[in-house]
């Protein structure tokens, strides 16, 4: 057999042969040194890239700042105008949406001591449970993207606390 | 499961609730931020760079699919945003390391592990590369996406992807190799 393309043997590196294809790589390896080598040497380039791609910096807590801030702006915005097109759609929808501020209110005075409504307990228990489910993928997934512990669901909220930096 | 969970985080990103967004935020600042300083090669770059896919995501959270997956969504983002750079060439050299008067500056913030000499031959090897065949060595190799998801973050098909990176690994081997003997010579 003749030597393999360059463009075989990249692909053979990745994985990406079908399984007859892969099979007369290996079969030609086996006796070509040339091959081989070049094999190797794609292997070393691509290890190379991956270290490089292993060093990660935190993100500044100025950039931090800056990004909890907009995205801080925007949300309040946008809730805004939603609350605002919903009234301008029907009747019922302006009802409807009072309807739900009330309840909000109602509930939130009658948990006054606790300071968080009966929705955010619901949202908090959920995230926690999703928290929990996901903790062994992200360790997994690019373990030095993520921060053990720094994963914060349910408590930490955009908007709500305006003095402590939430996101970091 | 974990397909179960996305989709369930993707519903209420959808809904721009604010606690799944700080939950995706949380999870991938560091990865965003790391892409594009990566690509860059420039902290102040990366920065407003960060901050503007995160500010994209925000916004464009409404028309996110049911079925998208996060970090290449988010990495499409981040991809678009630094290729809007690029056309507006405010960076002339797109990884500005080898010959930047400010590669000694970038060094010294950089800290101990990444001033190794592989890690800059590296960064000035994908400098001298075509862009997208450098995107798509950097987002298969260094950030560890699969064929699939690199296609789905360039917007093109996985066949493309692995003839895309048959061809970079050659044009890398070679700009590296250009490197090194610059280095000797
Ligand atoms: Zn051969």
């Amino acid at each position: 057999m003749t030597c393999c393309e360059l463009d075989t043997l990249s692909r053979y590196v990745d994985g990406d042969l079908p399984p007859l294809e892969r099979g007369r790589v290996n079969e030609h390896l086996s006796d070509c040194g040339s091959c081989r080598r070049e094999v190797a040497r794609l292997r070393a380039l691509d290890d190379m890239l991956r270290a490089w791609g292993a060093h990660r910096a935190p993100l500044p807590s100025a950039s931090e700042q800056r990004i909890t801030d907009t995205v801080r702006r925007r949300h309040r915005s946008s809730t805004a105008r939603k609350f605002l097109s919903a009234s301008r759609m029907t009747p019922a929808a302006v009802g409807s949406s009072i309807a739900a501020v009330l309840v909000l209110l109602s509930v939130n005075m009658h948990a006054g001591y606790s300071s968080r409504s009966a929705s955010e307990i619901a949202w908090a228990s959920q995230q926690s449970s999703i928290k929990r489910q996901a903790a062994p993928l992200l360790k997994a997934r690019r373990s030095s993207a993520i921060q053990g512990g720094q994963i914060k669901v349910g408590t930490g909220t955009l908007g709500r606390h305006s003095n402590s930096t939430v996101l970091d | 499961m974990a397909i179960a969970l996305e989709a369930a985080l993707v519903d209420q990103l959808r809904r721009q609730e604010e606690d799944a967004f700080t939950f995706i935020y949380e999870r991938h600042k560091a990865q965003i931020y790391n892409y594009l300083y990566r690509l860059s090669g420039s902290r102040e770059l990366a920065d407003d760079l960060t901050h503007d896919t995160f500010l994209s995501a925000y916004e464009s959270l409404p028309k996110l699919r049911p079925d998208s997956n996060i970090a290449p969504w988010l990495y499409r983002i981040a991809s678009n945003r630094f290729r809007d750079v690029l056309r507006r060439k405010r960076v002339v050299s797109w990884m500005p390391w080898g010959d930047s008067p400010r590669n000694e500056a970038q060094l010294s913030v950089l800290g101990g592990e990444q001033s190794l000499p592989e890690q800059e031959a590296v960064q000035t090897a994908l400098s001298h590369m075509k862009p997208d065949y450098a995107l798509c060595l950097v987002l298969r190799l260094a950030e560890g996406f699969s064929s699939e998801e690199t296609a789905q973050i360039l917007g093109i098909s996985a066949e493309a992807v692995r003839m895309r990176l048959s061809r970079a690994r050659q044009m890398f081997k070679t700009a590296y190799a250009a490197g090194e003997l610059g280095a000797v010579g």
